[in-house]
């Protein structure tokens, strides 16, 4: 009796240090096997929305809120900010080049692949973060990351690749694995004093309401950034999104541009392969 | 500076659908900025449309109405292939002014 | 104006009220626990009182921001007792880091339950 007891104690123990063990562990994680499970969930939740309305969030999954958006859509919001984007998109720097001569493809329908794990720094470069890296070469100061010229300039750029699948790819380095597991535990962790973590909403309460608003599912949730939320009443990026999350559930939030929200967005995207880019988009 | 109106002008039948969306702040001078400040009142008072050289629409706008304000409205009297003309001017005697097609 | 002065009568009157219950509670129950709280409690009006409970309300939310897990409400907090403390009201100080430190504390607790419950969210 005493073995019986002492060998399930051992299996608890083996279990509790099975369940243990830091997400970082590289050989465990199997981002294509998510990528399926979290698809097919949202597909099962949502059997009458096709797959590529994912991209349109709430207006997916709520008729009444659909009909507003495509009256909006008559004249989007963000137009105005859109053009001024191109135009700064296109203005040279001080030393002659511009913001083409940095990207592949002269940084136009390019956004799809962003963001990208870069083996030589180690880091996960997000476009917002190419954009001022382009910057900084070319002499220039950096840009507010969360919104304004930055905002314009990465909705200039991601309305270029309209049309094109998300394809996020995560190579079979260490680094680049564990940036996207780092990732995918802040998405499941709860934290602030509501105690509520992202997948709370957007997976647990997908397409419930949250007071006046839908949640938007998940699957599909990064698509439309940069958004012209009418909140802000102007275009803002995916980090000034995130900080705004946080401080609903009432969490201190970190910078627009820390590592984990550039892992968290690395998760999300990734998610959203096969998906079609339609950002910019507009939110309530 | 024709930059800042948006317009759609689409003749059915002998009726013709406007609507537009002009970009401004519309401030209506009783919200305060992040440093305490009032922002100072700042709103489009008029805005005209034109077919030809007919007004067929006026609007005195003031305060209350919101940022980059959307209007649309059906008139007749006009055809596909006339043009319309939209302007406004604010209360700080900015204005602007587009022409665009009736299709 | 009128709203406010009625508000900090009613918060001042319960200020007094407050001691009688658990003065109450101390005499029925005869938990030297809870009686040794109260007496904490109403000596920590003091300087000295509020030094020691703004350094561990700071040190537990160190320790929460070392878990990349604080809240805001504990900022929050930490920011009123020390503008209290600067107003001299160090009752009131004592209290708020106090409430601070419990908030750090708790949310030190969510992200140590976190490092091993999140797995129980994730979708496969």
């Amino acid at each position: 009796m005493r073995r019986v007891i002492a060998a399930v104690a051992a299996l608890a123990m083996l279990a509790l240090t099975g369940a243990a063990p830091a997400p970082a562990t590289a050989g465990k994680s199997n981002p294509a096997a998510d990528l399926k499970a979290f698809q097919d969930y949202f597909k099962t939740s949502f059997p009458k929305v096709p797959f590529d309305d994912f991209v349109n969030g709430p207006y997916a999954v709520n008729k009444g809120m659909r009909a507003q958006w495509e009256q909006i859509m008559q004249f989007p919001p963000y137009d105005f900010e859109l053009a001024d984007g191109k135009k700064l998109f296109e203005t040279k720097f001080a030393n002659g080049k511009s913001y083409g001569d940095c990207f592949p493809d002269k940084g136009i329908g390019i956004a799809q692949t962003y963001p990208h794990f870069d083996a030589k720094t180690g880091q996960v470069v997000t476009l917002v973060d190419a954009i001022n890296a382009c910057r900084v070469t070319n002499g220039e100061a950096k840009l507010d990351v969360s919104k304004g010229p930055m905002a314009e300039i990465a909705a200039y750029m991601v309305s270029t690749s309209h049309g094109k699948r998300f394809d996020v790819t995560i190579p079979d380095d260490p680094r680049a694995l564990a940036a996207y597991e780092a990732g995918k535990q802040f998405f499941y962790s709860r934290r602030g004093q509501l105690n509520f973590s992202c997948a709370s909403c957007h997976v647990q309460s997908a397409g419930k309401r949250l007071r006046g608003d839908i949640i938007a599912p998940a699957l599909g949730l990064v698509a439309a950034f940069p958004i012209y939320r009418d909140a802000w009443g102007n275009i803002g990026t995916l980090g000034r999104r995130f900080v705004e999350c946080n401080a609903q559930v009432r969490a201190v939030a970190f910078k627009p541009d820390s590592t984990i929200y550039h892992d968290l967005e690395y998760f999300l995207t990734y998610m959203d392969n096969g998906l079609p880019v339609t950002g910019p988009g507009t939110r309530p | 500076m024709a930059h800042t109106i948006r317009v759609r002008a689409i003749a059915n039948g002998d009726t013709v659908q406007v609507q537009s969306l002009i970009q401004h702040p519309m401030d209506s001078g009783f919200v305060k900025d992040s440093a305490g400040k009032l922002i100072p009142p700042h709103y489009i008072e008029v805005v005209t449309f034109a077919a030809g050289n007919k007004t067929v629409f006026t609007a005195f706008w003031g305060p209350a109405v919101s940022k980059d304000p959307y209007l649309k409205f059906s008139f007749k009297g006009a055809k596909k292939g006339d043009t319309l003309t939209i302007s406004w001017v604010d209360n700080k005697g900015m204005h602007d002014s587009t022409t665009a097609p009736i299709m | 104006m009128k709203g406010s002065e009625i508000m900090r009568r009613r918060v001042a009157s319960g200020a007094v009220a407050a001691p009688l219950p658990s003065a109450l509670l101390c005499l029925v129950l005869g938990l030297g626990l809870a009686c040794g709280f109260a007496g904490a409690a109403r000596a920590a009006g003091t300087q000295a009182g509020y030094d020691a409970a703004i350094k561990a309300a700071e040190a537990a939310e160190h320790q929460a921001g070392l878990t990349h897990d604080q809240w805001t409400p504990t900022v929050e907090a930490l920011k009123a007792a020390h503008a209290a403390a600067a107003a001299k009201d160090f009752a009131k100080a004592t209290e708020l880091a106090q409430h601070a430190e419990a908030l750090a504390q708790l949310s030190i607790a969510q992200a140590q339950s976190e490092q091993t419950a999140w797995h129980s969210a994730v979708l496969r």
